[in-house]
Formats: C-alpha cells, structure tokens, sequence
C-alpha cells in the first residue's frame, strides 16, 4: 500500500505540473495586449510600460513560466483585470458557491441514479429496464443552458414554484445576517442555525440542482446498471442464490457494494464534469459561482481569472481522482490488500 | 472445466442480440433523419433565405402555425427553416471534430502501444494533462483567446478530445502489438512503420469507430455549449446554441424561439448516444 | 430415505437436449457421484435440483425432501436452497463475495432462514468448528483465507443453515492436492457422522472412488451407465466408462464396504 500510495501521489503530482505548463501555453496564446486591458484603452506609454513590468511581459518566455509557477506556489493566483482584486481572493470567495450547487446536484444524481440502475439490473431486458436505459441516455443528451432556461421558464417565472434567480434572498442580509465560516451558504446557516436563509438557499438551490444532476445521473445510473449485472453473474452470486437469496437481495445486498467501485470512479470524472457544466446553469440562473465570474472574465478577456479558474478545476479534477482511488481502498478490501 | 458454457444466469443470447439490435437501429435512424435533414435542408426548408441573413421585420415572433410550423424569430425568419439548417452547423462540426481528434489520437496511440517504452510513458502522460480539463473547460480557455467562429469550435473542441482516442488506442495496439502474426512481421525485418500501418492500425480500429459514434453527442453538446456562450459561430450563422442564446430573453413569451432549436440539440445528441451505447452492447458480447 | 428424487429429468435449450437422466436417488448417508466430462450434463443436472438452472427447458420431476423443485413457487424454492439442500461451489475463494466478512455472509444467510440473534453466533460457530476451522475465521474476508479454508467454510454455511443435502459441484478441482484430501475427509465425515446425502459431480474419478457410494455416467446429456461405485469401477460395462478408467493413471481400490 505505502508504495502505491507513492507512486499514485508522483502520478497525480506530475499531472498537475503539466496542467500549470499547459493552462500557462494557452493564456499566451491571447491575441490581446493583457497590459492594455488592465491599464485601460486611454494609458499612456508610461502606464502601459508599468503595467507590462508589473505583469513581467517583457521577459523571455521560460522566466515567465518560472515566475507564473513561483507565485502560483507561493499563493499568488495573480490580479483580476475586471474586479482589480487578487484572482485567490475571488476564486476563494465564488468557489464555494459553485462547491454548494454541483454537491446538492450530486447528491440527486446518486439518489436518483443509483436505485433506477438497480431497478434496471433487477428487471433486465423488459420495461424497467429498457425506459431507465432510454431516459438516462435522454438525460445525458439534453443541452443544460437550454434546459436551465427551460425549467426556469415553466416553474421560477410562469408557475412561481421556486425563486427566478440567485443563491438566496438578498433581503435576509438585514434581517437575519449570515456568519460565515466555510463560505458555503447552506451550509454555514445550517451550523448557524440560521433558518431563513437556510430554507431561502434550499428553494433557490432547486432547479439549478436539478439541471445539473441530470447528465451525472444518466452516468450514474446506467453505470449501477452495467456493475451490476456484471458483478450478479459472477461466481459469488451463484452461491447467494443457492443460499436461498432472491434476485432483488442478490442485487442489493451483494452486488451492490462491489459495483459501486466503478460507479465511484465515475463520480470523480463527472464531478468536474458538472463544475463546468455548471458554469452555464449559473450563467442562467444568476448564482454566485465560478460559473458567473468566469463568463464576467471571459467577457472583460481577463486572462488571470481565466487561467485561475481553468486551473482551480482541473486541480480539483486530479485530487478528486486521487480520492477517489484511495476510497476505493475502503469500500473494496482487494483493493486495500495490494 | 466442468463450469460449462451453459447459460446459466443469463439471458438467451438469441434475445439479448434482438434488444441490442432494436437499440442501435433506433439511433441509427433517428440520426439518419438528422442527416438527411441537414443534407436536403435547402430544399425541404420553407423558406430556405431564412437559413441566411434574410430579415423579415413585419412577421418577427410569429407563433407556430401553418405557414411557420416552429414560428418565427425577432427578425421574422422562420424558425424551422433555421433549425433545419442549423443540422449542418451541428453535424458538419461533430464530423470535423471527430476526424481530427480521431485521427491524431490514433495515430498517438498506435505509436505509444507498439512502441511501448519510454515513447508510450511520455504519451500517455500528456494525454492524463489534456484529460485533467474537462472538454468545454479547455474549450471555453481556447475560445476566448482565439476569434469567436465555427473553427474556433472545432479547433478547441478537437484539442480537448484527442486524448481519449489515444488512450484507447493504444491500450488496443498494446495487446494487438504482442500477437503473433505482429511477431512475425518484425522477425520478418517488415520496417517498423508498415508493420503499424498494416497489421497493428486496422486490428486496433473497431473500439476507437464505436467510441467515435458514442462521442458524436457530447461533441454536438459542447458546441452548441461554446456558442451559446458567444464563443462559437455567430450570426447569421443557424447555430443551435446560439439560437437559444439569442431567443432566450424571450422565453417567458415567445416560447418556441427557444424550444425548438434546443430540442433539436437534444435529438440529435439522442441519437448519437443511442447508436453508440447500441454499438458498444453488441461489441462488447 | 430418498432426500433427492429425480425422475425423467430433461433439460432443454432449444432443440437440444442437454442432459436427460431417466432416474436418480440420493438417500440420507449415501454419497451418489455424477461423472463425465465437461459438457456431459453433469453440473446442470445438479442445479436442476435446486431450480437453478436458467435460460433452459426443465422437464420431469425433481423432490427434494417433500418439496417438487419444478412445480413449488419461487418463495417455496428459495426456501429450500441452502436450508434443505446446499451447493459446494467449484472455486470457493470466487464464491465468496469479496467485500464481505466471511461471518457477514454466514449472519445474512442464517437470518435469511430465520435464525438470528445469538442462537444464530452459536450455530455459526458451531458449524465452523465441525469442518475444523477456527471461529475466528468469520471476522476474515475471502482473500485472507485459503482456498482449502474457503471451500469448508462454505460447507460449515450449509451446516449452519442445517441442510441435509450437499450438492457439491467439482468441490476440488480448484485446490491443491493436499487441501483436495483435506476437503473430502471432511464430505466423508459429515455423511458418516450426520448422516447428510451428498450430490457429487466430478470428472476426477480417484477422488469419487474414495467417496462414493453410487455412480452415474453421463456423456453428451444422457446417462450411460449406473450402479454401485465398487461394480462400476470394477467392472465398466459401458466402452465410455472404461474410456474413463483407464484415463486415470493410479486408481485406488475401492474401498471395502461402501
């Protein structure tokens, strides 16, 4: 284990080198002058030498390289060109937020994608199967921006069943102000035993949750499918059926916990699947994420947010890969005696 | 040994082939009358101008009738006419980035699995970089720094998805390269490069085809994704995403402005995603 | 006492007719051994005994104890798997859910026929003793134990959930020589001290002429010869049997009396 544990640790470290190198390539691919947008169109040549030093966009490639890892490790995300504040201090602020939303999303997409992929298992090749299967494919293929926009249209606008848009009301800053401690809003008024903001956040989280769960959850579910039907017609399904175990218990209180392995894996792909995915639910629905402050930073071609943002996640990708194979470890003994 | 080849536990294989069967034909056709919409567009489409730049300022935001099955947009086009002509936006996009990354992370991956050493590390390595963005990231990175356009799409798309075709590529080739007859030919003294090109490329094809047409949806989601956000194609271009971009301040009360070229998108991704999963349950037997 | 009766069993795949056996009894304390090659019938004719047999036509007639297989309801057959009669798997470390504590497996089971709380501990433990394993083994999970260690603890399940029957299928043929006498010593025990009837089916005949009492040919699906396992050895009527025989390179004689 400890050597595995190494090698897996040099791997995701390696990954994560390449990422900085490669999310560096692409932002020195802007056609724009970065110095120009930040000193503004009206500079003068003094200002715009300024702010070419202060970027160091007069050095040779490679140092600026150097320099952009050095400050990244030592904290240094750099400086938004659009709200002129350090690019850590933003992504640390809408991080959260957009952590809130994919993890409620999540959370449906395993609630609803794990019991239909059994059902699916269970009632294989008739009815059950075949519209779990066909809706799950559906679910994967619907365009998110288009069904944001859909479902806010028919039950936040026309219906009024949920809020239009927004984390939570803004007008319960006055009145029942929030203490913050991890910057995730329902969770933080849950600890602070804030109830109006609580359920305020809970209605708002709604609809864009939903839109976001369903791609994970047509993976989820016709991932639970796949597993389990493989792992019920292994050998050890055969002695549980001999010992007197139904089909139904064979799935669920056998096979289900092996073939949540896969399922696993997959949720760490579709973990940072959904971030991004996310990005145009936010768009739609106005919440206060990574997703907003991206496309803000797309528009103003605020190329340290971009990079920040671009990186943000696909660090996220690689550490939430790495968890993912050490918690394999906990739920599959076999895994743990290598 | 005595654990014989019965079909014990499973279902008669004469059954499951007949489901699979239905599935992938069900995609096949739904994706064979987006084809030929996209084909036959100028002369099925109503109003085939309507494709174009051509405004109609007195009948905007007409609602779907008889003369405009799917109504009409805020400059007066007919709205099925674009969607008609947006299947070739969509498709000539998901066919030109399958091509590209197709064949460069083939190519890559044939390389690294019948190379194998220090060649297939370095391969795969950059290929667990590329992976660690999801696709629209990368994309979304890539088209804000190039121009706004179709191949603004297809550029940045094609560079996040190559990687997957060389991984399995060269998983394929791997076990393909260690065959016998591969043995031979290089015992043979057959050069290197025909031996991938004729024995280890066309053996390694098959999963890399059925991926190919699994992936078709989520390409046509990430475009119409990018130009929905203002990074791809633009107007008067008929481009899915972008007409839902366009119409959606209008959704509370021109509905179909909206509607359907978004259920557009999703038929089409439907359909690749039905004919893939029908492809990979028959390969997979 | 008959504990398995089969009559006139025919097994199906379409056309095919993939075992036929027109007669078979196994009675308290006697061993009966099903031999053939793979592909004669021998594993499915077993499973058919326990209604496990899928994707397949079933025709006859098949008791366990009192209960008809073919026509009892499913509830009624699930009942009976593993309580009355017990499969012996053929590779018991892949038999064993890999995830799961050995005592997890055997508490589940136990529960699943109605024995629960700490009269289901004692007969767990008690079961595991009789095969001559240490209680201890049930914290385990299948890939901390042995092949030879997996293969009695999936007996002692069939102890513990107390089914008189024992439907071994190829119980040795994934074990070390030495685990393989291990194994049968403790089948011929628990036929001779409890009484149990076991159900072999084995293409290894110096380990079914150790044990069995009776013997069944089967070849391509149907049944070519039967009798006592000392006359069948000693004198193959049937050309196949012989075949079968004289495959063996060292066969040990019968031994006296059974």
């Amino acid at each position: 284990m400890p050597g595995y544990l190494i090698r897996r640790l040099g791997q995701a470290l390696l990954v994560v080198a390449g990422v900085i190198v490669l999310t560096f390539a692409v932002m020195r691919l802007v056609p724009g002058d970065p110095a120009v947008a930040y000193a503004g169109p009206k500079a003068t040549a003094a200002e715009l030498a300024d702010a070419r030093r202060q970027f160091g966009l007069d050095d040779p490639l490679p140092v600026q390289l150097w320099n952009y890892v050095r400050d990244l490790l030592g904290g240094d995300w750099g400086t938004s060109l659009h709200t002129r504040r350090p690019v850590r201090d933003d992504l640390f602020q809408a991080f959260p937020a957009s952590l809130e939303l994919v993890g409620a999303a999540l959370v449906v997409a395993l609630a609803a994608g794990i019991p239909l992929g059994i059902a699916a298992a269970r009632y294989k090749g008739r009815l059950p199967d075949l519209s779990v299967r066909l809706s799950s494919m559906l679910a994967v293929s619907v365009p998110v921006f288009w069904l944001a926009l859909a479902l806010q249209t028919v039950f936040a606008s026309g219906l009024g069943w949920f809020p239009v848009a927004g984390e939570y009301d803004a007008s319960l800053d006055r009145t029942s102000p929030l203490h913050l401690y991890t910057n995730v809003t329902a969770v933080d008024a849950l600890i602070t035993g804030n109830w109006p903001i609580l359920t305020s956040t809970l209605s708002h989280l709604v609809l864009p949750a939903l839109v976001i769960a369903a791609y994970p959850a047509g993976v989820v579910a016709q991932m639970t499918r796949a597993a389990l039907i493989e792992e019920s017609s292994r050998e050890h399904a055969r002695l549980e059926r001999a010992l007197g175990f139904g089909e139904t218990a064979v799935l669920t209180r056998f096979s289900l916990r092996p073939a949540l392995n896969p399922v696993l894996a997959l949720i760490a792909l579709v973990f940072a699947y959904s971030i991004v995915n996310g990005f145009l639910v936010e768009a739609v629905f106005n919440w206060p994420g990574l997703g907003r402050y991206a496309a803000d930073s797309i528009r103003s071609l605020d190329t340290p947010a971009i990079a920040g943002v671009t990186l943000l996640v696909a660090v996220l990708y690689v550490v939430a890969n790495l968890a993912v194979d050490l918690l394999q470890g906990v739920v599959d003994p076999r895994v743990r005696a290598r | 040994m005595t654990t014989p080849a019965l079909p014990v536990y499973r279902r008669t294989p004469l059954r499951r082939l007949a489901g699979v069967d239905r599935l992938a034909v069900a995609g096949g056709v739904l994706l064979g009358i987006v084809v030929l919409a996209a084909l036959l567009a100028p002369w099925i489409a109503p109003y085939p101008d309507d494709g174009g730049s051509a405004t109609h300022p007195l009948e905007s935001l007409l609602p779907p009738g008889g003369d405009h099955w799917f109504g009409t947009d805020q400059v007066g086009r007919d709205v099925f006419s674009r969607v008609l002509f947006g299947a070739r936006t969509s498709l000539f996009i998901a066919v030109a980035v399958l091509a590209v990354s197709g064949a460069a992370g083939v190519l890559l991956g044939v390389v690294a699995g019948y190379a194998g050493g220090w060649a297939r590390d370095v391969i795969m390595r950059v290929t667990d970089v590329f992976l660690a963005f999801p696709a629209l990231l990368l994309s979304l990175a890539l088209a804000v720094v190039l121009q706004p356009s179709v191949t603004t799409v297809i550029v940045a798309i094609a560079i996040t998805w190559w990687p997957w075709y060389a991984r399995l590529t060269a998983s394929v080739a791997a076990s393909v390269s260690t065959r016998g007859f591969v043995d031979s030919a290089r015992c043979l003294g057959v050069p290197a490069p025909l031996i991938v090109l004729r024995h280890v490329l066309p053996n390694s094809l098959t999963p890399v085809l059925v991926q190919l047409s699994l992936d078709g949806g989520g390409v046509i989601l990430t475009a119409a994704a990018l130009s929905y956000l203002g990074l791809g194609a633009h107007e008067p271009t008929p481009e899915w995403g972008l007409m839902v971009q366009q119409g959606q301040s209008l959704f509370t009360t021109d509905w179909w402005v909206v509607t359907f070229p978004g259920l557009a998108i999703l038929v089409t991704a439907f359909a690749f995603n039905v004919l893939g999963e029908g492809l990979r349950a028959r390969l997979a037997r | 006492m008959n504990l398995i009766s089969v009559r006139d069993l025919v097994v199906r795949i379409g056309d095919r007719v993939i075992a036929s056996v027109p007669e078979l009894d196994v009675a308290a304390g006697e061993c009966v051994a099903i031999v053939g090659e793979s592909g004669s019938g021998k594993t499915t004719t077993l499973l058919s005994t326990l209604g496990l047999v899928h994707g397949a036509d079933v025709a006859g007639r098949i008791r366990v104890g009192e209960v008809d297989v073919l026509t009892a309801s499913p509830a009624r057959l699930r009942e009976i798997r593993g309580s009355r009669a017990a499969l012996v798997v053929q590779s018991p470390q892949a038999a064993l859910n890999p995830t799961m504590r050995l005592g997890t497996l055997m508490r589940r089971a136990l529960a699943r026929h109605g024995v629960k709380g700490a009269r289901a501990r004692e007969r767990a433990e008690e079961a595991v003793r009789a095969v001559l394993l240490d209680p201890e083994i049930l914290r385990r999970h299948p890939h901390q134990v042995s092949g030879g260690q997996a293969q009695r603890f999936v007996i002692a399940l069939a102890l513990a959930l107390g089914a008189q029957v024992l439907l071994a299928d190829e119980p040795t043929s994934a074990l070390d020589v030495t685990v393989q006498a291990e194994v049968v010593a403790v089948l011929r025990r628990l036929r001779d001290e409890r009484g149990l009837a076991v159900l072999l089916v084995s293409h290894d005949l110096a380990l079914v002429s150790t044990i069995a009492d009776r013997v069944v040919v089967m070849r391509d699906g149907a049944v070519v010869e039967s009798g006592p396992a000392a006359d069948v050895f000693a004198r193959p009527r049937d050309p196949y049997t012989r075949e079968l025989i004289a495959a063996v390179p060292r066969l040990p004689e019968p031994e006296e009396g059974s």
